[in-house]
């Protein structure tokens, strides 16, 4: 491929993309083969109408539930799978269809905006109140012991629900769900996890971490596009409606009906992105997670260890491991280093700012312009790794 | 599909009719068509018109009607709630 600059012809390299926090890419081909079947081979519109071409996009709307139910533990569930936007769309659902007026709810102190934003609104307008327990996330040597300990401190008798994202968006802090939800079962607690960074990485087994409702995004770890999430429901966890609409059934009703998840699902479901969903959990499934956690979490720390030696360059947390190196630069805010990265010749795609985790960054302690963030995905090398360390090391020089 | 009748000491073949569980939405329906299928019985997902559903449209499986109490075992057995289950002809 080449491209025209000026007068003369250049060879045309394509950016080298670290931000993969924010959405995987390049997707697998299996992915994007997926999609265009589903858009020229059989786009009938799903639980709508029997005829042929309705019925086969059910089946693959149905099959895409079936994996994802094996996929986080609930295989005998999969109407239990509720297609969504996004994971934002997932984390709405779950927490204003299950907080009731008065109720209280905990979350981390590394929340994304997409649960802080809506307890905080809630909050703000009297329905509930909400508290906020600390990670621990910025302690060198922080056991899960002791995080417990600081969560069991804040689940007051009257806590309804607890909010946790597994991993963070901006760094690799962690949480470890299974012990969470070990304590929420034990008390009574609603146990929403906020999977955005880590569903397709890190293990996740709904029934065996007692996790109640589970907000998952398709088009980053499971690899899919955009334009889909999921919630997935325990056996027995029934939300309100957050959105009302025709979903296929009794439409002689003003009931959105019993039956999952068509009682959460109004409108049209997004087919292509649903069968390039499912294209992904079956790559995924078939690659491991396991493999993608090794492989980012080894071109995360290898350029972590290498900023770390840069002067002028400081990491966050830089006592933890994984794919997500968060970095600020001496002299410049995160907008101009990032800007400066992706603006040449070798452009490196990173994301600069607060990404949408006031909480979180707070947490950090990240300055004021804010912190750029490199995150590795499966599809990158160590040669990618390594050309963002030069290109920091040549701005210090500039 | 049918089944075998011994009569005037000849066999011969009874096709029996068809029978239409009303399952409910169309995820519930092609999970119990698939645990129908487990089990060996062949269904078809069928759209039950708002004649035969008060409250409007609904999804459903055709199934042969011998097979009536079979289906009824294998979707309780899955935890499958069918909103009808009616006798053949009915």
């Amino acid at each position: 491929m080449t491209e025209t600059a000026g007068q003369g012809r250049r060879s045309f390299r394509p950016p080298v993309y670290l931000d993969n926090a924010a959405t995987s890419f390049p997707k697998p081909p299996c992915v994007i083969r997926a999609v265009r079947e589903a858009m020229e081979l059989y786009g009938g519109n799903p639980g709508r109408g029997s005829h042929r071409l309705a019925l086969r996009a059910a089946e693959e709307v149905y099959a895409c539930r079936e994996a994802a139910a094996r996929f986080f533990g609930l295989p005998q569930h999969p109407e239990n799978v509720i297609f969504t936007l996004n994971t934002t769309h997932a984390l709405n659902i779950a927490i204003k269809g299950l907080m009731r007026p008065g109720d209280r709810a905990v979350c981390s102190d590394m929340e994304h905006n997409a649960v802080f934003r809506v307890l905080h609104k809630g909050a703000s307008e009297g329905r509930w109140t909400y508290d906020v327990f600390q990670t621990l996330t910025t302690v060198p040597g922080r056991t899960d012991a002791m995080l417990l300990s600081a969560l069991e401190h804040r689940l007051e008798p009257g806590t309804r629900m607890l909010i946790c994202a597994h991993a963070s968006n901006i760094c690799p802090a962690a949480v470890p769900l299974e012990a969470v939800g070990r304590l929420c079962h034990e008390r009574g607690i609603l146990f929403v996890v906020d999977a955005a960074q880590s569903a397709g990485v890190l293990d996740i087994d709904m029934e065996k971490m007692h996790i109640d409702a589970l907000c998952v995004p398709g088009h980053k770890g499971l690899m899919g596009p955009m334009g889909v999430g999921m919630l997935l429901l325990g056996p027995d966890v029934r939300p309100d409606t957050l959105c009302e609409g025709g979903n296929g059934l009794d439409s002689l009703s003003g009931e959105m009906g019993e039956d999952t998840p068509e009682r959460y699902e109004p409108g049209t479901l997004a087919l292509p992105a649903i069968a390039g969903l499912r294209a992904g959990i079956d790559y995924l499934s078939a690659v491991t997670p396991q493999a993608v956690l090794e492989k980012e979490t080894a071109l995360g720390v290898r350029a972590r260890d290498a900023l770390m030696g840069l002067p002028g360059v400081h990491v966050a947390v830089p006592h933890l491991d994984g794919s997500t190196v968060l970095f600020t630069v001496d002299g410049m805010d995160s907008e101009q280093a990032a800007a400066r990265l992706g603006g040449c010749r070798e452009s490196i795609c990173v994301r600069p700012g607060y990404h949408c985790a006031a909480l979180a960054h707070r947490t950090l302690g990240t300055p004021e312009g804010g912190a750029v963030r490199a995150s590795f995905g499966w599809f990158n090398t160590t040669a990618d790794a390594d050309l963002l360390v030069g290109r920091v090391r040549e701005m210090l020089k500039a | 599909m049918g089944h075998y009748q011994a009569g005037g000491g000849m066999e011969t073949i009874r096709y029996p009719g068809t029978c239409t569980a009303v399952i409910g939405s169309m995820t519930l329906t092609i999970k119990a068509q698939n645990a129908l299928a487990a089990a060996s019985i062949r269904t078809s997902v069928t759209k039950i018109g708002s004649a035969r559903s008060r409250s409007g449209c609904a999804y459903g499986l055709n199934y042969p009607c011998m097979q009536r109490d079979n289906v009824a075992d294998v979707l309780q057995g899955a935890g499958i709630r069918v909103r009808a289950l009616p006798e053949e002809g009915s």
